[in-house]
């Protein structure tokens, strides 16, 4: 469903909507800000536009909408609490800069809140922010893992094991988290296998995962056994150093 | 302390008065046995709460703050959401931009072009580098400095803005991007020297012409 800016103008009242000389936000009466389904219309409608007075208006609305819901959102990432694990956490510290990474998810979501009510939204919303704070944890606990840039400090009795680390390796059925875990993984071994240096490299590896053995391989690609262990092995190596990353 | 019924109930008033209630202070404000229940019962208020009634002057001081105002040079720019996510990602990693810059041209293997590889950087994090031309060689190094995935970025660069991402060569006024004709050639300018190249130009080619 497609939501122009004069839609967007019904919905919200053409008295509203009025441009006022000499400020760039729309001001109507005593509110200073708009509804967050109109502004969000405007949004969408002049990112999709070539004419420049939409672009504009969006480019004034995405400033207000960003503007409206940073509070919120800076306190969701706040109060986020991985789940079943409360002692996993934003670090006051991150907090900015961990809203400012929901804000880039909103951004590439747009398309996906066209038409939605003001509840939707706020949905959508605090969807993106669980999901992001969710991501930030799993980043830092790879962090912890490497050992070298631990942002917390090693827990009591743990080993070389950080809070976050102990916190979310308690067994447990984490299935956001598994999942989300389960999608970077899967993208990052592909990326894994699309930087391989050579065609040949790829294709030992794509043998050997369907189950040829070095014998095989050598066979099929012309080439000496000897010569397919040291593909696989290279290729393995670059593979396991991508996935350490 | 204060029991948690009262604090929520003083949020809520902040809140919709446009006061920016700070989340810390009040939770701080709770028992420990009440805490959790008051984190619970503003995060259920937050999730739909009305729009905060801010005045004039606040709402300026929210439109020129820094996440603002990356979130509005992304939205600009062409280069997807990486005005907002780069610099993210980078403080998070506690590293300044030339810091980041220093890392980048090391894995690059251009240990000692690191000032031309901080002006790339700039350009990604203010939206107006074309995420079509970056090779995924940099993408790759540029994930392991920040400590996420290539594809992550990659996505990332190919948000819709108004400005992108570009598709292809954009048609000028005459045309398709020509040299310019010798009458619009500035003053001072000297044609480059083929023999001899510079010593970023490998390393442009990363940034600006999908090398690699």
């Amino acid at each position: 469903m497609h939501i122009s800016l004069r839609r967007a103008r019904r919905r919200c009242g053409d008295s509203q909507v009025t441009r006022s000389a000499g400020d760039s936000l729309y001001v109507a009466g005593d509110r200073l800000h708009r509804d967050r389904e109109a502004l969000l219309a405007e949004v969408i409608a002049g990112r999709e536009s070539s004419d420049p007075e939409l672009r504009e208006a969006a480019r004034r609305a995405w400033r207000r909408l960003v503007s409206l819901e940073h509070d919120r959102v800076r306190a969701m990432v706040t109060l986020f609490r991985f789940p079943d694990r409360p002692g996993v956490r934003i670090p006051p510290e991150h907090v900015d800069d961990v809203s400012q990474e929901v804000f880039a998810r909103i951004l590439g979501m747009l398309d996906g809140f066209r038409g939605m009510t003001p509840q939707q939204l706020s949905a959508a919303i605090a969807t993106a922010t669980r999901f992001t704070c969710m991501d930030w944890c799993r980043r830092e606990l790879g962090r912890e893992r490497r050992g070298a840039g631990s942002l917390d400090p090693t827990a009591e009795g743990s080993g070389n094991l950080g809070p976050s680390e102990i916190e979310i390796a308690r067994p447990s059925s984490l299935e956001h988290y598994d999942q989300l875990a389960a999608r970077e993984e899967l993208e990052s071994l592909a990326t894994a296998l699309r930087d391989l240096p050579s065609d040949q490299q790829r294709e030992v590896v794509r043998l050997t995962a369907i189950g040829y053995d070095s014998e095989e391989i050598a066979k099929h690609l012309g080439l000496s056994r000897v010569n397919v262990n040291q593909l696989r092995s290279r290729a393995l190596r670059r593979i396991r150093e991508h996935l350490d990353d | 302390m204060t029991d948690a019924r009262t604090l929520l109930s003083a949020f809520k008033e902040e809140w919709e008065a446009g006061l920016r209630p700070d989340v810390g202070a009040f939770l701080a404000a709770a028992s420990a046995g009440q805490r959790g229940e008051l984190a619970h019962a503003i995060e259920a208020f937050l999730c739909d709460a009305p729009l905060p009634r801010y005045d004039g002057g606040t709402l300026e001081q929210l439109e020129s703050s820094q996440p603002v105002r990356e979130a509005k040079r992304a939205f600009d720019g062409r280069a997807g959401t990486w005005p907002l996510l780069l610099p993210a990602l980078r403080r998070e990693g506690r590293l300044t931009r030339s810091d980041a810059a220093r890392r980048l041209a090391t894995e690059l293997g251009f240990s000692g072009a690191h000032e031309r590889v901080h002006e790339h950087l700039h350009t990604m994090e203010y939206g107006t580098a074309d995420p079509l031309r970056i090779s995924r060689r940099v993408l790759v190094a540029l994930a392991r400095v920040l400590g996420t995935t290539a594809a992550r970025l990659e996505r990332a660069g190919r948000v819709p803005t108004l400005g992108g991402p570009t598709r292809g060569l954009m048609p000028t006024r005459r045309g398709l991007p020509d040299a310019p004709p010798f009458s619009e050639v500035p003053s001072g300018y000297r044609q480059p020297d083929s023999h001899r190249p510079p010593d970023w130009a490998a390393l442009d080619r990363l940034f600006l012409g999908a090398d690699g």
